[in-house]
This record gives structure tokens, sequence and C-alpha cells, in this order.
């Protein structure tokens, strides 16, 4: 009943989000024939940005003729970011509304367990960020059409865990504060600003050595390009992610179960 | 079998007023009526019977079932109708209606239609465009629907013209006699005495008493209501000349008393009176209900 019902409600936001990402990833990506014929010259050109900001885009260990040099430097940013912005949104809205709606108030005098709200919520806010990255993959995938040369699939592939799990990831603790707080706008403020903050200190961590350690606290740098496209994302970064998701939807179920509902 | 029961129920938050330990219960097939002011805590009570949210202390069943452990079977037999109506604006009446409906298992089309009819509610149109008597039937609909063993009403009647009231009442008196079990919150007296057998008095958290509305009504209080002669003025009572007037008002010539003593004395003090009339009768709950209030006040401040 819930799940069905996110599913219609969230069901136009899905389209539209999934329509401009894999949109803005056919854009940058049928750009990029043009950019390998001409690789060297680009590359040259690129030269010329201080080496910090290239280190921050991975452009000086990604290889921008090869394709997936390319979608590392310029499209994996859009999926992790813009994604991340979605999956915010979707999931620090999606229990906090009934209240903040007071709709909760009819929901929850239906006889359905607090439980079931939350799973059921938790279970639309999955299956939307399975259909937008399962798209996102898909017309990846398909983009490799554009290269003449053969592509290293298992680095693209890397590129697509690594997003789905920031996604997910970014969207349990967004999650987390939506079964905890009530009012929808400050929960929507606050998730958001994890985002670009946790954006931020990665950034700051590629600008200088010295803040190197920030790499370790910003999952935007557990999902990097460069680092994913040498070995996968690392063991390390895996479980403290896998950690977050866990900690924050048992967090979630946990406080929602005894929550007392505003009237 | 009591089909609602509390016991030393509490809810505390903080330093603002829940309820503090309230004892009472509701028979199977009576209509009971929860009075109080604005603020006493009646919405708290209901919400707790719903586990909307938790007690502090003390515990309550209905249908004999803890309201925490086993909150998901008594509200499968619960309907439920809450003071501020709100529900989803992108749905229409009939959408929200079957949502509703498919918590509780099947969806009886016909009873929804019929229950609509009677209300003059339009299933078609956009929660959304609905002005707040509207939207408080889709609550009255919504709460009857799926047939349940307990009705619990949080100030069922704001919003609904006085035609829509007693269409709401016939609706609730017909309730009553297929067995269902009817929790009434409100504040306004008269509609109280007029729908209900028995009633508990709720004041800032606590019980006040839970009586029969006969027996509040009945109880040893008159009204009593002294018209004077056009020329002649009426004077206060006083303690020594009638004992056992609880209240007393001039307005003109008319002096009207809330009166517990004997007859006879009120008759002799009467007879020396320059009045025109006299009517004595029984005192609407409203009226008892302000003594009940005030006197309890009173207590207050001088203990």
């Amino acid at each position: 009943m819930i799940y069905r019902r996110e599913w219609k409600c969230n069901a136009r936001g899905l389209i539209i989000w999934t329509a401009v990402l894999c949109g803005l990833v056919l854009l940058m990506m049928s750009v990029y024939p043009s950019f390998a014929e001409n690789a060297k010259e680009m590359e040259d050109m690129l030269e010329l940005f201080p080496a910090p900001l290239q280190n921050v885009f991975g452009m000086n260990t990604l290889n921008l003729g090869t394709f997936t040099g390319y979608y590392g430097v310029e499209v994996h940013l859009i999926n992790t970011l813009v994604g991340s912005v979605y999956a915010a949104l979707l999931a620090a809205g999606i229990l906090a509304k009934e209240e903040n709606d007071h709709t909760a108030e009819f929901l929850l005098s239906k006889p359905v367990t607090r439980a079931a709200v939350t799973g059921q919520k938790l279970a639309a806010v999955l299956t939307n960020l399975f259909v937008l990255n399962a798209a996102i993959t898909a017309i990846s995938f398909a983009c490799t059409g554009f290269s003449d040369e053969a592509v290293e699939l298992d680095i693209l592939a890397w590129y697509m865990l690594a997003a789905f799990l920031l996604h997910v990831t970014v969207a349990s603790v967004s999650f987390l504060l939506s079964a905890t707080m009530r009012r929808s706008r400050s929960i929507v403020s606050l998730a958001l600003g994890i985002v670009f903050l946790s954006y931020a200190l990665h950034v700051i961590a590629g600008l200088s050595g010295r803040f190197d350690f920030l790499r370790h606290v910003s999952v935007f740098s557990f999902v990097d390009a460069a680092a994913v496209a040498n070995n996968g994302i690392a063991g390390r970064d895996v479980t403290v992610m896998l950690l977050v998701i866990l900690l924050c939807c048992a967090g979630a179920f946990g406080y929602y179960r005894n929550k007392d509902i505003a009237g | 079998m009591a089909i609602v029961e509390l016991n030393r129920l509490t809810k505390r938050y903080g330093k603002r007023r829940g309820i503090e330990e309230l004892t009472f219960s509701i028979e199977e097939g009576e209509i009971f009526g929860f009075i109080g002011p604005n603020g006493a805590g009646k919405s708290t009570t209901i919400r707790l019977l719903l586990n909307l949210i938790h007690p502090t202390a003390g515990s309550a069943k209905v249908f004999g079932k803890d309201i925490v452990r086993d909150s998901r079977d008594i509200r499968r037999d619960t309907g439920y109708l809450p003071s501020e109506v709100h529900y989803y604006d992108d749905m229409k009446v009939a959408d929200l209606l079957r949502y509703s409906a498919g918590f509780h298992g099947k969806l009886d089309e016909n009873r929804m239609r019929r229950l609509a009819e009677r209300l003059d509610l339009d299933l078609s149109r956009k929660i959304a465009d609905l002005s707040f008597g509207n939207r408080k039937k889709v609550g009255i609909v919504q709460a009857l629907l799926h047939s349940p063993r307990l009705l619990i009403l949080d100030e069922p009647t704001g919003g609904l013209d006085p035609l829509m009231q007693h269409v709401f009442f016939d609706l609730l008196k017909e309730e009553q006699n297929r067995g269902t079990t009817i929790f009434f919150s409100s504040h306004i007296l008269s509609e109280v005495q007029r729908m209900c057998g028995r009633v508990a008095i709720i004041r800032d958290g606590r019980l006040v008493r839970v009586d029969s509305v006969s027996q509040l009504v009945n109880s040893n209080f008159k009204t009593v209501v002294l018209t004077f002669a056009t020329d002649a003025k009426p004077q206060p009572v006083r303690e020594t000349d009638l004992s056992g007037v609880i209240r007393q008002d001039i307005s003109g010539n008319v002096q009207t008393l809330l009166f517990s003593g004997n007859v006879r004395d009120l008759l002799d003090y009467a007879r020396q009176l320059p009045i025109m009339d006299i009517h004595i009768g029984e005192p609407s709950l409203e009226e008892i209900f302000m003594h009940e209030y005030k006197s309890d006040k009173e207590g207050v401040y001088s203990g």
C-alpha cells in the first residue's frame, strides 16, 4: 500500500531526474569522439590547469584520451554529485512529510506497524535509486559505442557501482534524518548541506597535500574516479559505506518505532 | 465487556502538561462523552489510545488488548476522526477513501457511496480543493467506512453546518444500534448531552468525574428563574436568607439561581419576594460544568 503510493508519488521526480542525468551523460559523451581525435592537443591545453585543480578532477591520473579516463573526469562527477542531491531530496522528505503535512495522524491510525511504514518507504527510496542507476548504467554502456577502441568495461562498471553505493549512503543518512526530525524543510536543508560539505571536503583534500587526511572523511573521496579507475573502491571505504547504510537504516527503524508523532 | 479501559494512564511532555493518571472505562455499545476545555488533555488521551504517542506511565486496553503492544490489532477495528483533518492534497476524495480502506482489507464501494451521499460529499473532487467542512466529511466517511467496532471522534462537529451535524448524529445513532462503541470527545456540552449516555470530565489533564449524563443533570441541581415585578429590583440572595444557592445572576428584573438546597425553603423565601413568575427546572450540563469547573478552581486557589 504505502510502497505503491510512494512509488506513484515519486514517479514524476524519478522520471525528470533520470532524464536529466541520462541526458547529461549522453551530452558529455557525445563530445568524446571529437575529443579523442584531438586527444594530444586537448591534453596539452588541460595541462595549463593548475596542478591542484588537475588533482581534484583526477586529470593528472586519468588519461582523457581514453573512454574511461574521459568518463571519469567529465561524467562521473555529475553522476555522483547530482545523483546524491536527488538521493538526499528523495530520502529526506519521504518519512517526515507525513508529520510535516499532518497526514501521519491518518496513516498511523490505520492498521500498519511503524516498522512497515518505515520499511516500505525505505524500499521505495531504494527502488527509485536503483532505477536511476540502472538507467545511467544502461546509457553509459551504450555510450561506449562512441569509442573506436576497446573500452575497459570493468572500470566503467566500478564507476557505476561506486555511484550507486554513494547514492544509497547519502539516502540512508537522509532517511535517518527524515525519521528523527519533524520539519521537512530543515531536513532537506541539512541533508543537502551534508552532501555539499562532503563534496567540499573532497575538493579541499585534492587541492593540497596538507589536507589529504580529509580523503578518509568524505564519501566523495571514497568514490573518486581517479582512485576507482586504478584499483576499484578500497575495501575499507566499502566497509565504511555499508556500515553507515546499515546503522542509519537500523537507527531510522529503531527511532521511528517509538517516536511520538506531533499533533 | 469494557471496550476501552484506562488504568492510571499518564503522559508528560517535559514541562508541558499532558494527562495525569487517568482511570476510567467505556462499555461496549455506549456513546461515551469526553468533555473538557481546550488543552485539557482530550486529544492527548485519544492519541495515546491510537499509539500515535507513547504513555509515560500507566496503561490502557482497547478490546482487552494493550495499546502499545497490540496497537495494530486495535487499529484494525477502530475508526478515528481527528479534530483537524489533513489528507494528501494530490488525491481525489475517492482515492483517499480507497487508500484508507486498503489498509483494512476490502473496500465496500456501496457503503462508501451511501455515506458520501448522506453527507452530500462529492467523491470526484480533489482533496486540495475542499473546504474545511468538506474535509471533515471525508474524515467522517474515512472513519466509518470499514464499519469499526470502536469509533473515536475528536471534536467531530467543528466545521459542519447544523444540517450536516444532524445527519452526522443520525449516522452515529445508527452505528450505535449496530453495536458500535463511540468515544466522543468535545468541548460543546449541548452535543454531548444530546448524544452521550455517560461522560468523563477532564480538566488540566486530570479526571474530574465520570457520571451518566442524566445523573449529572439530575443531581439535586435546579435552575430557578425568578421574574420580578417591573418596579421591583432583585437583590442578591444572602446565605442567611436561603442556603443552597450555588450561583446567582441578575439581569434586569430577572434573577437566575443554580440551587441545590431544600425546595420548600426556596418556596418560603420566594413567597416574600415581589415576584411575578417562578420557574424551577433542570440545569443544562453547561451550567453544571461551569459550576464544577469554577468550584474546582477555587479549591485550587484556596488550597
